[in-house]
C-alpha cells in the first residue's frame, strides 16, 4: 500500500496535557499515515507514553485536538477501537489465570464473541502465521514468558476490530535481542499490509533500520523529526534525545581532597545480575569501588541498575560471580552483614523499600541510619533525635519536621530523608539511586555537595542517575551499562555526554 | 492540642457508629415482633446489673483478651493469625494431659505452673507449625491457621473420646475433672484470677510493642516487610518468633479455661473463643489495650445473648448479628480514621 501523504489517519493540533502543575506534553503536532512506521523516541519521562495514551483515549488532553480522518474526535478507548486504533501496552492487559484463547475472547467485541470457537481459533492461527507470531491458544498466560505474553496481546489487539493504527509502548523492553529482531520483522510486514505503526521506544538503534519517520520527544515536546528518505543523522537524534545543549555544570573537582589511600572497598568480579523474571541483565560484570571515589553508573533505566545495587546490598543473591567487601568474601552474606560492614543503600523506590506506614520520620532513622543507643530494652529515641537535630545533612538536605509521618510526604521529601539517613550512618560504601530525583535545583546542589563531602571523608559512592550532566559533574569515574555489560571506568573529564549516550543506547559491539 | 481534639472526635465517631448499629439491630428486633428497648434493657440489667452477671462477663472476656493480644502480636509482625482457636484448643489439651496424668500428685502451685507451661507449649507448637509453613514454604498463614483450627478440634475430640475420657462419665466425651489443688484461685464465685493474667498480658504486650526495641522491629516488619529487610532484619526469624509467642499466649488461654473455668476438657471447651478473640483484636486495630475493651464488649454480648433467648424467644445466636453489626461499625469508623491522618 502506498503512503497517502495528504490524508493522515490521525492528526493532532497543538495537543497539550497537564497533570497538576506538571506539563507532560505540549505543542504536539503529529500525523500518522497508513503504511508507515513512525518511531517516537525519547528518554524516560520525555512524555512518550502519555502522548500515546492521549491518542488512544486513556488520557484526555488539556487542550488541542485530535483529528481522525479529518474529523475532530473526543477520544476514549472505546471510540479508538471503533476507529481502528489499537494499543499494545507496556504492562499487558491480559489475565494470567486464563489461557491465551480465553484472554482474546474476552477482549473481542460482542458480535464477534458469538461466533463459533473454532472459527475464532482459526483466525488466531491465521494471524499468527501471517505475521509469524507463534502463539499456543490453549496455554495459560501465567505460564508464558513476557515475550509470549506480548504476542498474545498483539493478536488480541489485532482481533479487536478492523485495526488501522497500532500503537506499541516500549515493546522491545521485554524481549531478548533475538525476539526483538523477530518483532521488527513483524512490524515491517504489518506496515506492508497497510497498518500505521506507532512505536514508542528509547532504544534508538533498534528502530533506526525499520522506521519511516523518527520523532524525538524531550520534556514533553517534539524536538526533532527525521524521515528515512532524507537519511537519519544518528548523532543529531541522540543529542536531541539527551538534550545535547551544552550546559555549564559545577565542577566539584577543586573540592576534592586527594584521597591518599587507594584502598579497594568493594570488588565485584564476573557478576551476573538477574531481574525478578530470571532474565540476565548484566553478564560478567566487574566493578571496583575505592575509598574516596564517586562512580557514576549510567545506563538506560531498567537495564539492571536496580538489580545491580540490590545484589551489591544483598537483597538479591549473587548467583554467579564473586563479591568482596573490605577484603572479605561477602558473596553470600546477608544484608545485615553488609550493613555492619558499612554499607548503605538509597533505593530508587523508597516507598516500596523503606517507608513503613504509620511511622514517623525519626523512627525511620533507626533503620540503617546513625548508630542507635539503647535505654534498657528500648531504643534511646532522645539520643537519636538529638543526633538528627545536630546533623548537618538533615539540615542541609531539608529533612521535614521529624515527627511527621514519612508515608504522607511527597516523593522528593522522602528522598531527602532517605539520603540524610544514609549520610548520618557515615557509610563506607554508599549505593545511591537517583538521590536528586524530584528535588528542586537548590536541593539538588545540596545533594551533590553532600555526596562530595562524603567522598572526601573516604566513602566510596556508586551513584545511579539518568541525568548525564549530573553524573559527569559529580563523578570521579563513569561506568556505563552498555547492552548487557558494564564498561570499564571512563574518565568524565575526557568523555562527553554524547559518547556515554552512544554507549548507553548502542552497546553496539555487544548487541550483535 | 490538635491530637487531643482529634482523638475526642474519633471517640465520638466510634460511639456514633456503634449507636447506629444498635439502632439497626433494634429495627431488626422490631421486625421480629420484639420490643428492642425492653430487650436492650434486659440485656444490660441481667449482665451488668448484678455481681453474678458481671462475673460471667469477666469469665467470658478473659480468653478473648488473651487471644486478641496473641492475634495483635502476630498482626504487628504482618501476619494474619486466625489460629487462636486451634492454638487455644491444643493448649487446653496439653494442660489437661499434664493435670490428669502428671501433676495429680504434685503440690498445687507446681502443678499449675506445669500446666501453664504445657498450655503455652501446646499453643506455640500449633502456631509454630503454621509459622514454619509461612517462612519455609511461603504458605499463606491465614489459610494454614484456619485449616489447623479444624485439625486441632479433631485432635481434641480424638483424645476426649479416647484415652482422656473420664471412666466415670458414662461415655460422655470429657476428661476427668482435674484435682482441686490444680484449679486457679478464685477472686469471686466462679471467677478465677485468669482475668488478672489476661489484663497483665495485654498491658505487658502493649508496653513491649510500644517501648522496646523488639516491639519496634516487629512494627517495622508489620508496616513494611521490605523496609525491615532493607534494614537488615531477619524477617523470617522475627515472624517465627511472633508466631510462637502468639501461639503460646493463646495456649495459655486454653490452660486458663481448664484450670480456671471448666475444670475438665470437653469437645466444646473454648469453641469459637479463638474467633471472638480474633474479632476483638481487629476491632481494636490490634492495639492490646483497646483489645481489653473490645473483648469485654464481645464477652458482654455473648452473655447477653442468653437473655435474648430467654426473654424474646429469639435464638441466642441472634446476638451474633449484633456482633457483626458492631464490627462493621468499627470498620466503618476505621475507614474514616485513615482518611483523617
Amino acid at each position: 500500500m502506498k503512503i497517502n501523504k495528504f490524508n493522515p489517519i490521525i492528526k493532532t493540533n497543538q495537543l497539550k496535557i497537564r497533570f497538576g502543575d506538571f506539563v507532560a506534553n505540549q505543542n504536539i503536532n503529529l500525523s500518522v499515515y497508513a503504511g508507515q512506521i513512525q518511531s517516537i523516541v525519547g528518554e524516560n519521562g520525555a512524555g512518550k507514553s502519555t502522548l500515546m495514551k492521549m491518542l488512544y483515549g486513556t488520557y484526555k488532553p488539556t487542550s488541542g485536538e485530535i483529528l481522525v480522518d479529518r474529523e475532530r474526535v473526543h477520544m476514549t478507548p472505546q471510540i479508538a477501537m471503533r476507529l481502528g486504533i489499537g494499543m499494545v501496552f507496556q504492562d499487558f492487559r491480559i489475565i494470567p489465570a486464563f489461557t491465551a484463547f480465553e484472554n482474546i475472547m474476552m477482549a473481542l467485541p460482542k458480535e464477534k464473541r458469538k461466533r463459533p470457537k473454532e472459527e475464532i481459533k482459526k483466525e488466531i492461527c491465521e494471524i499468527s502465521q501471517k505475521y509469524k507470531i507463534p502463539v499456543d491458544p490453549d496455554m495459560l498466560v501465567g505460564q508464558m514468558d513476557l515475550g509470549q505474553r506480548q504476542r498474545v496481546e498483539i493478536i488480541k489487539v489485532l482481533m479487536m476490530g478492523k485495526m488501522r493504527v497500532l500503537i506499541f509502548d516500549e515493546p522491545t523492553s521485554v524481549l531478548t535481542q533475538q525476539e526483538a529482531q523477530e518483532f521488527i520483522k513483524m512490524l515491517q510486514s504489518m506496515r506492508d499490509d497497510g497498518y500505521a505503526i506507532l512505536l514508542i521506544t528509547h532504544k534508538l538503534h533498534e528502530v533506526m533500520a525499520c522506521s519511516d519517520v523518527i520523532t524525538v520527544l524531550r520534556h514533553g515536546e517534539i524536538v526533532e523529526k527525521e524521515e528515512k528518505e532524507n537519511g537519519y543523522d544518528q548523532e543529531r537524534l541522540i543529542s536531541k534525545m539527551m538534550g545535547g545543549e551544552v550546559t555549564i555544570h559545577t565542577d566539584y573537582e577543586d573540592q576534592k581532597k586527594v584521597f591518599e589511600k587507594e584502598e579497594v572497598l568493594l570488588e565485584g568480579k564476573d557478576m551476573s545480575i538477574y531481574n525478578a523474571q530470571h532474565r540476565e541483565l548484566i553478564r560478567h560484570g566487574n566493578l571496583t569501588m575505592k575509598a574516596g571515589e564517586i562512580i557514576g553508573l549510567a545506563g538506560i533505566s531498567g537495564r539492571g541498575q536496580r538489580e545491580l545495587l540490590e545484589t551489591l546490598f544483598g537483597v538479591n543473591v549473587l548467583k554467579m560471580g564473586q563479591l568482596t567487601i573490605d577484603g572479605k568474601d561477602m558473596t553470600k552474606s546477608s544484608i545485615r552483614d553488609r550493613i555492619e560492614a558499612g554499607m548503605a543503600l538509597v533505593s530508587e523506590d523508597p516507598k516500596r523499600d523503606n517507608v513503613v506506614a504509620g511511622m514517623k520520620i525519626y523512627e525511620h532513622f533507626a533503620l540503617n541510619g546513625p548508630e542507635i543507643s539503647y535505654k534498657k530494652v528500648g531504643i534511646n529515641w532522645k539520643d537519636l533525635t538529638d543526633k538528627m537535630d545536630t546533623s548537618k545533612a538533615v539540615k542541609e538536605l531539608g529533612v521535614p519536621e521529624k515527627t511527621r509521618e514519612l508515608a504522607t510526604l511527597s516523593g522528593g521529601n522522602i528522598q531527602r530523608c532517605m539520603l540524610a539517613r544514609a549520610v548520618m550512618k557515615q557509610p563506607k560504601i554508599l549505593l545511591a539511586s537517583y538521590p536528586s530525583r524530584g528535588l528542586d535545583v537548590g536541593t539538588v546542589e545540596m545533594v551533590h555537595q553532600t555526596l562530595v563531602e562524603l567522598r572526601n571523608q573516604g566513602c566510596s559512592i556508586l551513584l545511579v542517575s539518568e541525568d548525564l550532566e549530573e553524573l559527569l559533574s559529580v563523578s570521579d569515574s563513569i561506568v556505563v551499562i552498555s547492552g548487557d555489560t558494564l564498561t570499564e571506568k571512563l574518565d568524565p573529564k575526557t568523555t562527553s555526554a554524547l559518547e556515554i549516550g552512544d554507549l548507553m543506547i548502542g552497546g553496539k559491539e555487544h548487541e550483535r | 492540642m490538635k491530637d487531643k481534639t482529634e482523638s475526642i472526635k474519633q471517640a465520638l465517631l466510634t460511639v456514633l457508629a456503634l449507636a447506629v448499629m444498635v439502632v439497626i439491630f433494634g429495627v431488626f428486633l422490631m421486625t421480629q415482633g420484639v420490643n428492642p428497648i425492653q430487650i436492650y434493657g434486659d440485656m444490660i440489667v441481667s449482665t451488668l446489673g448484678n455481681s453474678y452477671g458481671i462475673g460471667q462477663v469477666v469469665v467470658k472476656s478473659s480468653p478473648f483478651i488473651m487471644v486478641a493480644v496473641a492475634t495483635a502480636i502476630s498482626a504487628k509482625a504482618g501476619l494474619v493469625n486466625v489460629g487462636g482457636e486451634g492454638q487455644l484448643a491444643i493448649g487446653a489439651l496439653l494442660a489437661t494431659f499434664v493435670a490428669v496424668f502428671v501433676a495429680k500428685s504434685m503440690p498445687g502451685p507446681v502443678g499449675i505452673l506445669l500446666m501453664l507451661v504445657a498450655g503455652a507449649l501446646g499453643g506455640a507448637v500449633w502456631s509454630g507449625l503454621a509459622g514454619l509453613m509461612k517462612v519455609k514454604a511461603g504458605m499463606n498463614e491465614t489459610l494454614t491457621t484456619v485449616i489447623m483450627n479444624y485439625i486441632a478440634y479433631d485432635i481434641v475430640s480424638f483424645f476426649v473420646y479416647g484415652i482422656l475420657k473420664d471412666p466415670e462419665s458414662f461415655s460422655w466425651p470429657m476428661s476427668p475433672e482435674i484435682a482441686d489443688k490444680l484449679r486457679l484461685p478464685e477472686i469471686y464465685v466462679g471467677v478465677s484470677i485468669g482475668i488478672f493474667g489476661a489484663v497483665a498480658v495485654a498491658i505487658v504486650t502493649w508496653l513491649v510493642l510500644k517501648k522496646s526495641a523488639c516491639g519496634f522491629r516487629l512494627r517495622v516488619i508489620g508496616g513494611n516487610a521490605e523496609a525491615a529487610k532493607h534494614a537488615g532484619f531477619s524477617v523470617a526469624k522475627i515472624q517465627m518468633a511472633a508466631m510462637l509467642i502468639s501461639g503460646a499466649i493463646s495456649g495459655i488461654a486454653g490452660m486458663v479455661e481448664i484450670a480456671g473455668v471448666e475444670g475438665r476438657l470437653r469437645t466444646t471447651t473454648g469453641v469459637n473463643y479463638g474467633y471472638y478473640g480474633f474479632l476483638a483484636a481487629w476491632m481494636a486495630w490490634n492495639n492490646p489495650l483497646a483489645a481489653i475493651i473490645t473483648s469485654v464488649v464481645i464477652g458482654f454480648l455473648c452473655v447477653a445473648g442468653n437473655v435474648l433467648e430467654q426473654s424474646s424467644g429469639l435464638p441466642s445466636s441472634g446476638t451474633k448479628i449484633l456482633m457483626a453489626l458492631v464490627l462493621l461499625g468499627i470498620l466503618w469508623k476505621g475507614k474514616g480514621r485513615k482518611k483523617c491522618s
